[in-house]
């Protein structure tokens, strides 16, 4: 791929990025919205920034499905190759997880007084399951083009999911008191980065077999 | 400018064999109709040949260099396929089409673009998803001529437009033809309106390709013989028939010359009516059952 190629694909992928990030940086303001309106007993920034991880969790898994069906065809119909599609889609999972980064950072600032020695375990955790999410969502993705549905929703349900349950569960139930358990979260950074090398290899290697459906 | 070149390209739907060996070769600075009847393999062709799909086997080539996963080719070929309310682009609205246009053909003409929305009277705030079948195709053919591809592929373009606005598109397209001299290539079913555009024509059958010819060549060789049967059995049995009605005692027959052949001691017999064909009644004759 020479230069102007990537800077073709990273144009994508910011296009497309934007349009994720928006939906995302919505549904996380309008519940903080409904949080606010509700009343002081309901606004908590802990409920907040886990209903916001849990969100983005979830749509970070989700980004795949989308690329798959959309992004790849629509870059693949304008005489795009399926290589720099994939391009684009690591720009995608970028700028979400960038976005989301810079919205923690600001929530930060906005913590109440007893969360605030927590912001960075926060930030940590919360960027570390979105890189294991892009992982996961490449994985699955690069399991669904080489097998079929059935054998990646098996695979994903048994392997994957309780890693995610397991980790929204740990914040929920602790309530960050136990966030500067460094083991965990080392660990947790860790197997992100496996998971989501893992996902770009497998997804790098699956993307030429994409038979687009327009 | 360089050639395309299909060598033995076939494609396989699973158990279906949608296109079998076909060989091709496209040249620049031309208008190439493709027909066929449904499922012939018209937009399979199209696909390949612009490298949105792969091949089963063969080879497609852009002057010697494949064009699969050649990004160098593709920035030379746009297949402006017909867009339904399920296709990828449906969801973007016609302004972000054009920013995706834009990033991917690099001789994109955005004035063009303008211009034509503007003569189309299509705003480009709305979304693909709300235009009429019509309205979708105008977008096609705007991103189509817009795209100032060398290779200009059109799947369909006139597909739910009315006449005014089919003969308007035909004659946005030589226009554009011969200010640029792009080659297009225009799979349509309506073949009457458009054979006078086609410079070439191919005709693909049940995923062959039957023929490939120049338009006025190939209608000049076309006829349609009719008389009593036993008549016509005798004097067209050197003729290569390819289509026979029965009506009682009389036969119609569809000949197509071959180049030494000539029409006219057939013109002189008085119990004969000749008739020539035009490129739709010679693709009914070619492809009905």
């Amino acid at each position: 791929m020479n230069q102007k190629n990537f800077f073709q694909s990273i144009k994508f992928g910011v296009f497309i990025g934007e349009a994720h990030s928006m939906v995302q940086i919505f549904m996380i303001v309008f519940y903080a919205l409904v949080m606010f309106i509700m009343g002081p007993v309901s606004f908590k920034w802990s409920n907040i920034l886990i209903y916001a991880l849990t969100v983005s969790c979830i749509y970070q898994l989700l980004i795949p499905i989308s690329i798959y069906k959309n992004h790849i065809p629509t870059c693949v119909s304008f005489g795009a190759t399926r290589k720099s599609a994939f391009w684009s889609m690591q720009i995608v999972y970028f700028i979400t997880i960038l976005q989301f980064s810079l919205t923690t950072i600001i929530t930060m600032f906005l913590l109440p007084a007893d969360l605030k020695p927590y912001g960075l375990t926060i930030l940590s955790i919360e960027f570390s399951t979105l890189v294991l999410m892009s992982g996961i969502g490449q994985l699955l993705l690069a399991l669904f083009i080489r097998t079929n549905i059935k054998v990646t929703l098996i695979i994903g349900i048994l392997f994957f999911f309780p890693s995610v349950v397991f980790i929204l569960s740990y914040s929920i139930l602790y309530q960050f008191t136990y966030l500067f358990e460094h083991l965990f979260i080392v660990g947790l950074f860790g197997f992100s980065l496996i998971a989501f090398c893992l996902g770009f290899l497998f997804m790098k290697k699956q993307v030429l077999k994409i038979e687009c459906k327009f | 400018m360089n050639t395309i070149e299909c060598k033995n390209v076939s494609k396989n739907f699973k158990e279906k064999e949608a296109l079998r060996s076909i060989n091709l070769t496209l040249e620049p600075n031309k208008i190439y109709g493709l027909i066929g009847r449904n499922g012939a393999g018209k937009t399979t062709l199209l696909s390949l040949i612009s490298g949105q799909s792969s091949s089963s086997s063969g080879e497609i080539t852009l002057g010697n260099a494949p064009i699969w996963e050649n990004q160098a080719a593709l920035n030379q070929i746009c297949f402006s396929r017909e867009i339904s309310q399920t296709s990828s682009v449906a969801n973007y609205k016609i302004k972000e089409l054009f920013r995706i246009a834009k990033i991917y053909y690099p001789n994109w003409d955005s004035a063009m673009a303008k211009e034509l929305l503007e003569r189309f009277e299509l705003e480009d705030k709305t979304r693909i998803s709300k235009l009429s079948k019509g309205m979708m195709s105008m977008v096609t053919i705007i991103i189509a001529l817009a795209s100032k591809c060398e290779y200009t592929f059109l799947d369909e373009p006139v597909a739910g437009l009315d006449i005014v606005s089919r003969k308007h598109f035909y004659h946005l397209l030589l226009e554009e033809y011969q200010e640029s001299k792009r080659t297009f290539i225009i799979s349509t079913h309506i073949i009457e309106e458009a054979a006078d555009v086609f410079e070439e024509v191919i005709i693909l059958k049940k995923g062959e390709c039957l023929l490939k010819e120049n338009a006025d060549s190939l209608c000049s060789r076309a006829y349609q013989i009719s008389g009593k049967t036993d008549v016509i059995d005798q004097l067209t049995s050197s003729y290569k028939i390819h289509s026979t009605t029965l009506s009682g005692r009389s036969k119609s027959v569809t000949v197509l010359l071959e180049e030494c052949q000539s029409i006219e001691p057939l013109k002189l017999r008085e119990e004969l009516n000749v008739i020539p064909l035009n490129l739709q009644d010679l693709f009914v004759a070619l492809c009905e059952y």
